[in-house]
């Protein structure tokens, strides 16, 4: 029991962290980009803009921050054998990513939320690069942890503890630079949906539309080059997990018996004796050999479950669905903006109201196919915690059931909570809309900007 | 040697930790004891241009046992299970508190009480987890629980409110350092006799303290440092801003370097030493790598945003950036 609800406790908690870097590191990026064009150009604009998303930023970055820091935590307090086997390897890659990357972010932080006035432009562009950076080595060492842990490689056993042999192959283990990639990407896409989605609501109440278009204008286009690639990475994903982790496969695509078709649907087979398939399948035929297989003949089958020994099978019904709402979100995001695209070659965005309606119940998507592709990796990676190596049943720390009761229940309340307060805050942030831009004075016009200089920059102040 | 060098690691990031965020949950604790709305907004505005930076160094000391002792990190953890949990919830509704704070152009009750008590409870259970750890961890859900762990709990609040109180003599307005100052004053007896409790009742102490060698050398060195910074702080209590301030971090730097010496080379006294709990070289020598490379940049930027927020507290400065005449003058 206290092993079923650890692997709940951690489950819950890590999709709630992941939410929020989802919606940040593309966030930061952007703020980034912001922030650089009102330094170039002087229009303030960009700079209400900026001040905006800067605090939905600073909410997300702050809660991000801490549920993170669960999570650290967690390996030891849950998993405490998991620490002391699989430490010395993941221990230097999260001190890697704790000294490269949450050293920089708090370094920074306070700057660039704070520092309006107190330091030069040159300075709060950097300050706002520097988080970026670290969001990113973030993204990278925790990936390299994670990629490690679903396909292990340059380590020795040494009195049942992996010892690191080689560092590079450790590092760059065969699963990190797609899944890499994919994390990345599908974070840049959370964002991107998640500002447009926003800055829409503006758009559909005729309210702020300089800040509104160009955040629109931005998010779309940013969905228009990342969307492709991010499909691509996604078909990448699954065919070279093929090879190498077939429970996870067979899981994802719902397929018990070899098959060459591609199940959408998978139900219950009520009735089932020993020996049979517990499920029923309903798919597309002959596109499972063409997509997972790259067989264009049609006829080489997927290799099903029924071929991974009993215990070693990952729990279809999780795996399987997370896989497909993330696959058929991902769908829907492709599909919204190829129309995106060609609704704005044809000059009619600011004009499409019904699409606008559309991108609105968009906002979350993004996010909940990034959190339903980690259930994919880490409910698929199960019974294991380090794949065929170390099961997560003996990863456990000696701990009673009732603790672990006690803190599950603290997290779902205190989770609550957050959520609610954290989609209370932006909802409110957007309906007061970026600050009021302000009135050019009378013969104040200059060619670069509608206003003057919202914040002066401080002189001689040595930062 | 490698194990050694990865232990003085993660007692630096201890250091930095208690020096940097205990300034900042002893403030948050202090705010619970204001009545003034104007104090307690001036206090916990302070918090949010350095919580995130403070608290992140509590990362080192623990991904430096997860990397280099891992065994210990695995026999530290479960052991504390409710104390570390209660204290990662209270940094979680701290840090979401005072971003809200933040947020709002004039202290807000709800959030501030959230904070203050989130504050409180980090400290109690920090120290009651130095408590348990010192006593020897025990199993069981409440295995952590004994009276030594309640009274290295109160030593830790006690001793959180006088760096907490020396930080606001060091940022605060008129004001706030005056209140400061008092604070400064009630604390150091409490830290005083909370912090001989410690010692005189923790077991072995006598026979260690005899032992000669390095050991007795270290012990005493230790306590009469600590004792020179607690006096130091209560003398200068009303002196220059940095004086209080660095006493304590001098008596923190005294308190690890004491502990340790008083344990080594125990990492978990009485079930682990360090050599049993390190891991392999090449495990150590790649963390050790990156502490060597990155920990010199990381103070760097760390002193670079402290120097950006240097100055004294400024009313029109955490909600609004002041006016264009104000800065021409």
């Amino acid at each position: 029991m206290a092993e079923f609800l650890s692997r709940v406790q951690f489950a819950l908690t890590a999709a709630f962290h992941i939410t929020y870097p989802a919606v940040t590191i593309g966030l930061s990026v952007f703020l980034v980009g912001l922030y650089a064009a009102y330094w170039r150009t002087g229009r303030e604009v960009y700079l209400r803009a900026f001040r905006f998303w800067r605090r939905i930023f600073a909410i997300g970055f702050a809660i991000g921050v801490v549920a993170g820091l669960v999570l650290t935590f967690e390996f030891g307090l849950n998993w405490g054998i998991f620490a002391d086997r699989a430490g010395p390897v993941i221990g230097p890659i999260i001190g890697w990513e704790v000294l490269t990357a949450f050293f920089l972010e708090a370094g920074f932080i306070g700057i660039m939320l704070y520092g309006d006035g107190r330091v030069r432009h040159g300075v709060m562009l950097f300050s706002c690069a520097m988080v970026t950076l670290g969001t990113l080595f973030s993204t990278t060492w925790i990936l390299v942890a994670n990629s490690w842990m679903q396909t292990p490689v340059g380590y020795e056993i040494v009195d049942g503890r992996f010892q690191p042999v080689n560092w590079l192959h450790i590092i760059f283990s065969p699963s990190f630079d797609y899944r890499f990639t994919h994390m990345l990407l599908g974070a840049l896409v959370g964002a991107a949906f998640f500002v447009t989605g926003l800055s829409v609501w503006w758009v559909r109440r005729n309210v702020h539309l300089d800040v509104a278009r160009l955040c629109l204008a931005v998010g779309l286009a940013a969905a228009a080059v990342l969307m492709p690639l991010q499909i691509y990475m996604g078909s990448t994903n699954s065919a070279k997990t093929y090879g190498a982790r077939p429970g996870i496969l067979a899981a994802a695509q719902g397929v018990w018996y070899d098959t060459t078709s591609w199940p959408q649907i998978i139900v219950p087979n009520i009735g089932a004796g020993p020996g049979e398939a517990p499920w029923r399948s309903y798919g597309i035929p002959y596109l499972g050999a063409y997509f997972l297989n790259n067989d264009p003949s049609l006829t080489k089958p997927i290799s099903g479950m029924v071929h991974v020994p009993k215990d070693e099978r990952p729990n279809v019904w999780i795996v399987f669905y997370a896989f497909h709402l993330m696959l058929w979100g991902a769908m829907v995001l492709f599909g919204t903006t190829v129309a995106a695209t060609l609704i704005r070659l044809r000059g009619k965005l600011w004009q499409a109201h019904r699409f606008h309606r559309w991108l609105l119940w968009l906002t979350p998507l993004g996010v909940v196919c990034v959190i339903c592709g980690w259930v994919t990796a880490e409910a698929g990676r199960q019974p294991w915690v380090v794949y065929g190596l170390l099961r997560t049943k003996d990863a456990l720390s000696p701990l009673s059931t009732g603790q672990v009761v006690t803190t599950l229940s603290g997290f779902v309340l205190a989770y609550l909570v957050l959520c609610t307060l954290y989609i209370r805050f932006v909802v409110r942030s957007v309906r007061e809309g970026p600050e009021p831009a302000p009135d050019p004075g009378p013969g104040q016009r200059s060619e670069r900007g509608t206003g003057p200089e919202p914040w002066p920059e401080p002189k001689g102040a040595g930062v | 040697m490698l194990a050694t060098t990865a232990l003085v690691a993660i007692l630096i990031g201890l250091t930095l930790y208690t020096v940097m965020d205990g300034a900042q949950l002893g403030a948050g604790v202090l705010t619970l004891m204001e009545r003034d709305d104007e104090l307690r907004d001036q206090m916990s505005r302070r918090a949010a241009f350095h919580w995130d930076a403070a608290e992140s160094w509590i990362l080192l000391p623990a991904v430096g046992l997860l990397a280099a002792l891992p065994k210990a990190y695995a026999a530290i953890l479960p052991a504390a299970y409710l104390p570390v949990f209660c204290m990662l919830f209270a940094f979680i509704a701290r840090g979401v508190a005072i971003e809200f704070l933040h947020e709002k152009h004039r202290f807000a009750r709800g959030p501030g009480r959230v904070f203050g008590i989130g504050s409180l409870v980090a400290v109690l259970a920090q120290g009651a987890i130095a408590g348990a750890l010192l006593r020897g961890p025990r199993t069981g859900a409440f295995g952590w629980l004994s009276w030594y762990a309640v009274l290295c709990a109160l030593a830790a609040l006690a001793l959180q409110l006088l760096s907490g109180a020396a930080w606001l003599y060091l940022k605060g307005d008129t004001g706030l350092r005056e209140r400061a100052a008092r604070w400064t004053a009630l604390a150091v007896p409490a830290v005083l006799v909370l912090l001989a409790l410690c010692w005189i009742t923790l077991p072995d102490n006598a026979t260690r303290l005899a032992s000669g060698g390095a050991r007795s050398a270290v012990l005493v060195a230790a306590a009469v440092l600590g004792v020179a910074g607690l006096v130091l702080a209560a003398v200068f209590r009303a002196g220059p801003g940095w004086v209080p301030f660095t006493a304590v971090a001098v008596l923190k730097v005294a308190g690890v370097v004491g502990v340790t010496a008083l344990v080594f080379p125990a990492v978990v006294p009485g079930s682990l030493t360090l050599y049993e709990a390190a891991s392999s070289d090449s495990s150590l020598g790649f963390f050790l790598g990156g502490v060597a490379l990155l920990l010199p940049v990381a103070l760097i930027y760390n002193a670079f945003a402290y120097g950006v927020f240097s100055a004294r507290f400024n009313p029109l400065w955490p909600t609004e950036p002041r006016p264009a005449e104000e800065v021409a003058e």
